[in-house]
């Protein structure tokens, strides 16, 4: 071969390999097409596609699933979504369907689906037990009977829950329906023994045990979207292309309302960090985002990309300061509410999340923003008033027999109030509120130290009781937004499993004696009615403020930044549908394009 | 005689390091932050309280490093800090070093089966992934309060195979020559063979080694502390580096440039001290680098 020949090969190799490269970065690069609406989240990966799957669909959820309606808190209204109309009646829900609503691929949403998704969540996840029976009288039709221990709020529940009406389409999960079936009513009938203090029958409980295991690992181990090389959804979107750094959603061209849709093709990047989303909003490749930010980064953020606007809106959830009460140091309700008095509750919002709302000096268990709407001025007299006071602590405490021996505080026998608070540490915020509440409580003459709870070790560590106080959610209201909420969750719940504070106690108030745990049983019954409602919440906020299971530090808000570069439409700041946002804020989204809002800026 | 024996070790090993230009620099860098960790706790009162209304205050003299996120002095912390951080990180390289140099030695000469068992147990550390191996220990210890010298031993334990692989190399060049046959052939013992002979050949390359070995010893630390194995420390570098970087988000505001570059400025320093001394030391002790004679 000559050598010109030679040189000749050798350009046309590098010319392919640099026209390759060129291709390449291209293609990666952050090219918008027209109607894109470009986001941040997390999803599995290889994606499978399957709900019941480990990590399910991540950020895709309320795109790919629609529940019966949405609820926008703000306003008090239900908006339509899957469900035409409803009934609610005494232990029944009728839901009316929509007629015009099917499957990205084509086939018809029929009550047939909303039947077999719950027998298939109560099979896979042993929930909701409250559903007594689904049935579906025709096509159109689906009637929920309610177990007799359902609360009102669980109305609620069925309506807006995205995973109840087609989490598991008839056509796609077919193979396993009758399975499903056998194993949801074997489930009911042994929660029903348990829950009314019987001990379920061995072989009973042997039988469910081992046909549970057995359908869940045939479900869990099915992928759609390997199986039928599509995910066939409901929702506005169905996820088209997935690779491990960006995930691409199509509209679904059969949805009811897509020919009102101007957004028809959303992708999202890796919400690999909170510092990668505030660099991709800064150079915008994406468009909207809700990450926890530095109010520095947020000037900066806003002269680099002067397009980004920010709207906060309240998460319906608040961080606190709660305590074992295994631990007897914690059983002084002197003891917290020193700590109540010694916190300086705004210095720790500002280092912790800047932008949260003011913070209330009450603990009443009612989020702040809902104060005004659930709390009576004649309450709200009665009850102790926490804004930061050192000296009202310091004569708390020298009334309940503590001394301060040099610099730090001992308790009655002697020992010194020491204790160590555990954090969650990939919580940035709440880390940086730990360190705030652990150098105030030093400062005060207690000796407190900080530790940190290790990445995906915050459940293990908060359920085995192996810490003394911690940094938590407090009430949170994001499933029902109804006090009901937060008081089940401090009073029989989450956080009651985690504290075990004691609920089942009376305490007194200007009402007479009552037990938190009554009380709350007394709400769930009343949830509905608003007055009724609004006679048990007075008693359970002067409870919860004046014996302080948990001190809350602050409402936690939403920060969501949005730029109207490429997409335009953004509702206006007061806007009642961002309070759509807690729970699901791709809900707003979602919304937002299918009533034809959103659009791409021409 | 002591007074003759002393003169002998100042002849002999000080004077060089004097006299070598980079060993001196690494030595007085070092000293600098012993005695910042020794006495400086006691001249630097430290003040922790947040001052939100002034954070990132530049550089001044009331502020030499300026403030932090939280409107702290960032040299009160970095004073503090570093009884912590040379604490931890020179007691987790010693144990590496120890570790490393014993197996490594016994590696190199020991033949047969002892050999490939301890040459099993080499491989088997450098193979283990170190992160998820500390996510398991916490899981162990979570419930145990563990103080500096048994932090710095965990710290260890992942830190001596690469070591250990290296010196048993050395040792497998070194162990035929003729020094070491003599001692053989006069029935020295085992011990002095391989801690007399041996050992000694390697000082200046497992010196090197300690030094390199404070880098990891110091991101494990921190790794450690953010895994609640290690008590949490707020004016440890790396906490004040993690705060920095990933809560404050300092790198995204042209305000908060000071924050993690005196933080890293003082590892740098640490760790370049230590680079320079070994290197000094090597060109001082290696005959075939010597460069004062």
């Amino acid at each position: 071969m000559s050598t010109r020949v030679k040189r000749l090969i050798a350009v046309l190799v590098l010319g392919i390999f640099f026209i390759g490269l060129m291709g390449i970065s291209l293609g990666a690069s952050s090219t918008s097409s027209a109607g894109e609406l470009r986001l941040a989240t997390d999803w599995p990966y290889p994606f499978h596609g399957n709900p019941f799957g480990a990590g399910a669909v991540g950020g895709a959820w309320w795109f790919v699933y629609e529940p019966f309606a949405y609820y926008i808190p703000q306003s008090d209204e239900y908006i339509p979504r899957l469900a035409e109309s409803w009934k609610i009646e005494k232990g029944k829900v009728t839901v009316t369907l929509r007629k015009n609503a099917k499957f990205s691929d084509g086939k018809p949403f029929t009550a047939k689906d909303v039947v077999n998704s719950v027998n298939f969540i109560q099979a896979m996840w042993q929930w909701p037990y409250e559903i007594q029976s689904v049935t579906a009288p025709n096509d159109y039709t689906v009637v929920f009977t309610l177990s007799k221990d359902a609360p009102q709020s669980f109305v609620h529940t069925i309506l807006t829950d995205a995973a109840i009406p087609a989490l598991a389409p008839y056509h796609v999960y077919s193979k396993w329906a009758n399975q499903a079936k056998e194993v949801a009513e074997l489930g009911k009938k042994i929660f029903a023994l348990t829950s009314s203090g019987k001990t379920p029958d061995a072989q009973q409980k042997s039988s469910y045990d081992k046909k549970a295991d057995d359908l869940r690992k045939q479900v869990n181990a099915y992928s759609p979207f390997k199986t039928l090389k599509r995910m066939p959804v409901v929702g506005s979107f169905e996820p088209t292309k997935i690779t491990q750094s960006e995930m691409v959603l199509t509209a679904n061209k059969y949805h009811w309302l897509y020919p009102k849709m101007k957004i028809n093709r959303i992708t999202f990047r890796r919400w690999s960090s909170n510092e990668f989303v505030w660099a991709s909003l800064i150079s915008g490749e994406i468009y909207a985002a809700h990450p926890n930010m530095p109010k520095d980064v947020v000037e900066q953020l806003t002269i680099l990309n002067p397009s980004l606007k920010v709207k906060t809106t309240t998460d319906l959830s608040e961080i606190a300061l709660v305590f074992n009460y295994q631990k007897p140091l914690f059983k002084d309700v002197n003891l917290r509410k020193v700590i109540a008095y010694v916190l300086d509750k705004s210095k720790v919002r500002d280092v912790a999340v800047w932008q949260a709302s003011t913070c209330s000096p009450y603990a009443h268990g009612i989020l702040k923003s809902m104060e005004s709407k659930w709390i009576s001025k004649d309450t709200l007299n009665k009850l102790t008033k926490y804004n930061t006071n050192t000296k009202m602590a310091e004569e708390i405490l020298k009334k309940a027999g503590y001394k301060k021996v040099g610099s730090t505080w001992q308790q009655p026998n002697g020992q010194p109030v020491a204790f160590t608070l555990s954090v969650y540490g990939p919580h940035s915020d709440w880390v940086l509120a730990a360190r705030e509440v652990v150098q105030q409580l030093n400062n005060f003459g207690f000796k407190v130290e900080m530790k940190l709870i290790p990445d995906g070790m915050r459940d293990q560590v908060m359920k085995s009781g192996d810490y003394e106080a911690a940094i938590e959610f407090g009430v949170t209201w994001q499933g029902y937004p109804h006090p009901y909420s937060g008081y089940l969750r401090l009073y029989e719940a989450d956080l009651y499993n985690i504290t075990k504070f004691p609920s089942k106690d009376k305490y007194s108030t200007p009402w007479g004696k009552f037990s938190p745990y009554d009380l709350t049983e007394q709400l769930r019954d009343v949830a509905q009615d608003k007055k009724k409602s609004m006679d048990v919440v007075q008693k359970l906020a002067y409870i919860t403020n004046e014996y302080l299971p948990i001190i809350p530090l602050f409402e936690k808000v939403l920060p969501i930044y949005y730029s109207d570069k490429k997409v335009t439409g953004w509702p206006a700041k007061d806007d009642p549908i961002w309070s759509l946002a807690p729970g699901g804020i791709e809900r707003v989204y979602n919304l937002l394009i299918t009533t034809g809002k959103l659009a791409a800026k021409k | 005689m002591r007074k003759k024996r002393f003169s002998n070790f100042f002849y002999d090993y000080v004077q060089p390091l004097i006299s070598n230009k980079k060993s001196l620099a690494g030595s007085i860098i070092l000293l600098f932050f012993i005695l910042m960790a020794t006495i400086g706790p006691m001249i630097v009162p430290l003040n922790m309280n947040s001052d939100f209304a002034n954070r990132y205050q530049r550089p001044s003299l009331q502020h030499p490093f300026g403030t932090d996120y939280f409107g702290v002095d960032i040299f009160q912390q970095i004073v503090h800090g570093s009884r912590s951080v040379i604490s931890l990180t020179l007691l987790a390289s010693l144990f590496a070093v120890i570790i490393g140099t014993v197996v490594g030695v016994a590696r190199g000469y020991l033949e047969g089966i002892s050999g490939k068992l301890l040459d099993a147990i080499i491989t088997v550390f450098l193979v283990i992934p170190s992160f998820p191996a500390l996510l398991i220990l916490a899981a162990i210890f979570a419930d145990t309060k563990l103080n500096t010298v048994e932090v710095a031993l965990i710290v260890a334990i992942w830190l001596w195979a690469p070591l250990a692989k290296q010196v048993a190399a050395q040792v497998l060049t070194v162990k035929s020559r003729e020094f070491v046959e003599a001692s053989r052939m006069l029935n020295m013992g085992l011990g002095y063979i391989l801690f007399s002979d041996i050992a000694k050949l390697l000082i200046p390359y497992i010196f090197v080694n300690f030094v390199t070995q404070l880098k990891s010893a110091m991101e494990f630390s921190i790794g450690l502390m953010f895994l609640g194995l290690a008590k949490f420390d707020p004016t440890h570098w790396g906490v004040m580096l993690n705060y920095a970087l990933y809560q404050a988000g300092a790198l995204y505001t042209p305000k908060g440039f000071h924050y993690p570059f005196f933080v890293i400025l003082n590892i740098v320093l640490l760790i370049y001290g230590g680079i320079l001394l070994a290197q000094g030391i090597e060109e001082v002790f290696n005959p075939k680098l010597r460069g004062h004679e």
